[in-house]
């Protein structure tokens, strides 16, 4: 039994901040780095389905950054992940979503896992889309946004539960193996004990690069490309003071500058 | 072994370890001569001066030597910060600042007096409008910003605690009724002023009028009888602040000016029964935990249906100890909570406490000191890490629960460990390993404390992690 789960390092941004000189992302220097908060979540499940099963069962980590983001898999790893990946290539610099999944997608071949645990986003980016591509390039069934999950080593299906607009439930059965991108709150992730710290810095980690998976600098090309990014001006803010009658008087004359009369 | 030469052993750590947390945690308590090599190792990187021009627990001299980089996310961050001394705000408007980083300096507390001299001249109102309204603007400087005649300077300068009797004349003379109001509260502000405000009939200079520390006490008195409920809220306060009697004039329609009432610590007789039994539960909780309240109204209190009510009666400093072993024995965690912090709470209460289960009720036990050894082990040793924590605060756990709560999985329980009187010095050198940055750094600070207590460190409140 084993059970593959992708992080991401992602990037949390200073209140202050400076973009790049070439407009399209935010100046490195204001990124604080860190394991995506979803990801947490998608790690504790996989180990609690791990911790339930006992001995045969195997949480492996998986990655796609340079070697920044060797510390969310050692993060990872602390918490009781036996193994982690991590695949690097310069070509992979400007990665969407689909590259990335094209790369997970043949660390699933290789590792052929039982199921395999995404979170349900990044925090940086949010789109939300790489364990579901995954999937797709894989064929497998999946599904998004789990908030429950029933399902031990050895099942042919996994009951899930998922959130849906206006407070509705779905409850769905899916075939294994299956590819789930995790919801925050469907467990309390864990915090690593600094033994298990300590014991994440032996662990053994995989680095592999583009040629070890049998992928091209062109099979990752991202599709999507960013032009720019910039922070939109802002609109003015007043602080009307005084009593109810004067700030409704205040407003009143706000309302007439704006529409020019 | 002696203390210099383990002070040479941190330094020899600090520069070999190169930890930018941990030079940072020691930096303002070690010797001159290891300074420059501490500060090359925390301003290492961009990003490390980065995030550190942003912290209030960076040392002042380090927040002044990275005024000296030209770099306008560093001055504007700094600008920003509570702890940036008066000599690197100052320095950041020699090279032409942008307003932004004006206007910040211009507001920031530990601005100095020349500094904001000079900022009051500066040709952006919005830089001379927060000189007005920074604190410690000095009363020559209000006098000559006032002069203006910015509405916004006037309402900022009216503010001004050094604000002296002349401006604020200045601006009654031509302010408006917000002004005023403000001058109203102003504790310079001159007997005839106050006598104007008194005598309108615009409740909001009444409202700050009754706020007046300096105001006469049968004015206040006045007040606290007018129709409006803010003005009486006001005068109330103002009067409990100040520690006078307190005399009802009348039923008080309004919950929030009883609610001073019961806050009040001399208060007229017959009030205290009254407000006991008042309809509003946040009165009663209000007089629950006022001391000046005698024993036998706290026991009726003390079955309040009102959880809050009999919870504000277990944290009354005057609580009976016959009271407080009742309420040990309340249905109410909350309730069982507040008795269990007491470090007054009598043993039988603490002895039946002892057996409870619930969060809430174990960590006000871990927290108070007279809880026994046994208990605060099984404490720090509980599931939840917010139970566990409260161990760490306790001062009197011994020297073995503070290094179990150092190995704690939960990085704050261990950066509230390593400021542990009892930890073990040979633990808190464990601690500059740790993972988690915070916990290097108070370990690191704690250390090279110990060799120079008189450093020169950031403010305690920046401390507070």
């Amino acid at each position: 039994m084993k059970i593959l789960v992708a992080v991401k390092q992602v990037s949390v941004l200073d209140d202050e901040f400076e973009m790049r000189e070439d407009g399209r992302d935010v100046d490195e220097d204001f990124f604080e780095k860190d394991l995506n908060e979803f990801d947490h979540f998608a790690v504790e499940e996989a180990l609690l389905i791990a911790e339930a099963a006992g001995d045969e069962a195997e949480v492996v980590i998986v990655t796609v950054g340079d070697e920044d983001a060797d510390d969310a898999l050692r993060t990872a790893l602390a918490k009781g992940a036996e193994r982690g990946i991590r695949v690097w290539d310069d070509s992979l610099v400007d990665a969407d979503s689909i590259a990335i999944a094209r790369v997970l997608a043949k660390v699933v071949e290789r590792e052929n896992p039982d199921m395999v645990f995404t979170g349900a986003q990044s925090v940086d980016f949010g789109h939300a889309a790489t364990g579901m591509a995954l999937a797709g390039l894989l064929g497998w069934p999946h599904a998004a946004v789990v908030s429950k999950l029933e399902f031990k080593p050895g099942n042919e299906r996994a009951t899930i539960h998922r959130e849906l607009e206006g407070g509705l439930e779905e409850i769905m059965s899916v075939a294994c193996p299956a590819v789930l991108s995790i919801q925050l709150g469907i467990n309390q992730p864990r915090y690593a004990s600094l033994r298990g710290i300590r014991q994440a810095r032996q662990k053994p980690v995989d680095e592999l690069d583009l040629s070890d998976l049998g992928l091209t600098a062109e099979a990752v090309k991202a599709a999507s490309r960013v032009r720019r990014m910039y922070a939109p001006e802002k609109g003015q803010a007043e602080i009307i003071e005084g009593s109810v009658a004067e700030q409704a008087a205040r407003l009143a004359e706000i309302v007439k500058e704006l529409r020019g009369a | 072994m002696a203390v210099p030469e383990e002070s040479r052993r941190l330094n020899v750590y600090l520069l070999e370890a190169r930890d930018p947390y941990a030079a940072l945690g020691a930096y303002p308590f070690v010797d001159g001569t290891i300074r420059p090599a501490l500060e090359e190792i925390v301003l290492a990187t961009p990003r490390l001066k980065l995030i550190f021009a942003a912290a209030a627990y960076t040392s002042p001299d380090l927040l002044d030597r990275i005024s000296m980089d030209a770099r306008r996310a560093l001055q504007l961050r700094l600008a920003k910060n509570p702890a940036a001394p008066p000599k690197a705000l100052a320095r950041l408007l020699e090279d032409d600042a942008c307003e932004r980083i004006r206007r910040y300096v211009a507001m920031h507390p530990r601005c100095d007096r020349t500094t904001m001299s000079k900022l009051a001249d500066n040709t952006s109102i919005n830089v001379r409008r927060a000189v007005a309204g920074n604190p410690n603007a000095t009363a020559s400087v209000l006098a000559k910003l006032v002069a203006e005649g910015d509405g916004q300077i006037d309402r900022n300068a009216a503010s001004g605690p050094f604000a002296d009797r002349d401006t604020l004349q200045a601006l009654w003379d031509k302010g408006d009724r917000q002004v005023r109001a403000e001058i109203a509260a102003h504790p310079n502000c001159p007997e005839d002023l106050l006598e104007r405000a008194e005598a309108t009939a615009d409740k909001l200079i009444l409202r700050k009028l009754a706020s007046n520390p300096a105001l006469d006490s049968s004015v206040l008195t006045r007040l606290t009888a007018d129709d409006d409920e803010r003005v009486r809220v006001a005068a109330v306060r103002n009067i409990a602040v100040a520690g006078d009697l307190v005399e009802e004039s009348g039923y008080e329609p309004s919950p929030k000016v009883r609610r001073i009432f019961a806050r009040c610590r001399r208060l007229a007789s017959g009030a205290v029964t009254r407000l006991a039994a008042d309809p509003d539960s946040w009165v009663r909780c209000w007089i629950a935990r006022n001391p000046a309240v005698p024993g036998d109204i706290l026991h009726c209190l003390a079955i309040d249906a009102v959880m809050e009510v009999r919870r504000s009666v277990g944290r009354n400093p005057a609580c009976p100890a016959s009271l407080q072993i009742a309420l040990a024995g309340d249905p109410a965690p909350w309730v069982r909570a507040g008795v269990a912090m007491r470090e007054d709470a009598p043993e039988a209460a603490i002895k039946q406490l002892l057996d409870d289960r619930h969060p809430d009720v174990l960590s006000a036990l871990g927290r108070n000191p007279r809880t026994p050894a046994a208990s605060l082990d099984a404490i720090a040793h509980h599931a939840d890490k917010d139970v566990r924590r409260s161990v760490a605060f306790n001062q009197s756990a011994f020297a073995p629960l503070a290094a179990h709560l150092a190995e704690d999985p939960y990085p704050l329980n261990r950066v509230i460990a390593a400021g542990h009187s009892n930890l073990a010095l040979a633990w808190v050198w464990r601690l500059l390993d740790d993972p988690e940055p915070q916990v290097r750094f108070v370990a690191a600070a704690r250390l090279a404390r110990q060799w120079n207590p008189q450093g020169r460190a950031p403010a305690a409140s920046a401390l507070k992690l």
